[in-house]
């Protein structure tokens, strides 16, 4: 069964991937951990960034851990550690 | 003893326009028991390099994320009213980031409540912050002794100052 999500990137991630926002179809469900793989895979010139072990994930407005598992039309969000003020 | 029944008054607001500091004080309204505003100003400093600040955000979660943070050191500090205004996009040297006040009965809730404030908006809410200049262009990591205030603050029981 395919699954739909949205995937957003923001500062580093969002420079090194080329763009901010993408639709995603998975063959079946996947972890976010799963979807930072593939993308890193897809995209070897930023995956350093992918994989730098402070970026976090935020899946529909929650921080949530890697392994969980994503559901058709989530919107996950690929978050650097934040630097405001 | 305080009552806990009132709603602290909370505006906080992401600007893609330049941030009048002065302004924004001078529209900060108060209820007339407080008896004590702070205010901290945040802007561009010019070492290292520096001459903007590309001030990156994530359009709703932020907004959330500063009004949480708002109330939750309302709750914890006493405070009566809050009001944050936060810079997206380039600002340039000497220009506002953050605008942040604090209003309370007396000063120490208002002074450590705005500081509270600040360390949470630092490491805490989707922000993200780069530096140019002519041989510069570099994402900033948080601070770790930022990081380490904001997690205390978090981990911390939410209680009134006294």
């Amino acid at each position: 069964m395919a699954v739909a999500v949205t995937v957003r990137a923001f500062a580093k991630v969002r420079e090194a991937l080329g763009r901010g926002e993408w639709a995603v179809t998975l063959d079946g469900a996947m972890t976010a951990a799963e979807i930072r793989e593939r993308l890193a895979r897809e995209h070897p010139h930023a995956a350093a960034a992918l994989n730098a072990p402070d970026l976090r994930v935020d899946v529909n407005g929650a921080i949530v851990p890697w392994e969980t598992r994503l559901q058709d039309g989530d919107e996950i969000a690929l978050l650097p550690p934040f630097s405001g003020g | 003893m305080r009552p806990v029944n009132r709603a602290p008054d909370i505006a906080v607001r992401v600007s893609a326009e330049a941030v009048d500091a002065a302004a924004e004080l001078a529209a900060f309204e108060t209820p007339p028991r407080v008896g004590a505003v702070v205010s901290f100003t945040g802007r561009v400093r010019g070492d290292d390099g520096v001459d903007t600040l590309e001030l990156e955000h994530f359009p709703g979660r932020t907004e959330n994320a500063m009004h949480g943070y708002a109330q939750n050191v309302a709750a914890r500090f006493g405070l009566e009213a809050v009001r944050v205004v936060h810079r997206i996009g380039a600002v340039a040297l000497g220009e506002t980031i953050v605008f942040v006040a604090a209003a309370a009965a007396h000063r120490r809730a208002a002074f450590e409540g705005a500081g509270a404030l600040m360390d949470l908006l630092k490491t805490e809410a989707p922000f993200w912050k780069k530096e140019r200049g002519p041989a510069l262009d570099r994402w900033v990591e948080p601070k770790a002794d930022d990081k380490d205030r904001a997690a205390a603050l978090l981990k911390a029981p939410a209680e009134a100052a006294e």
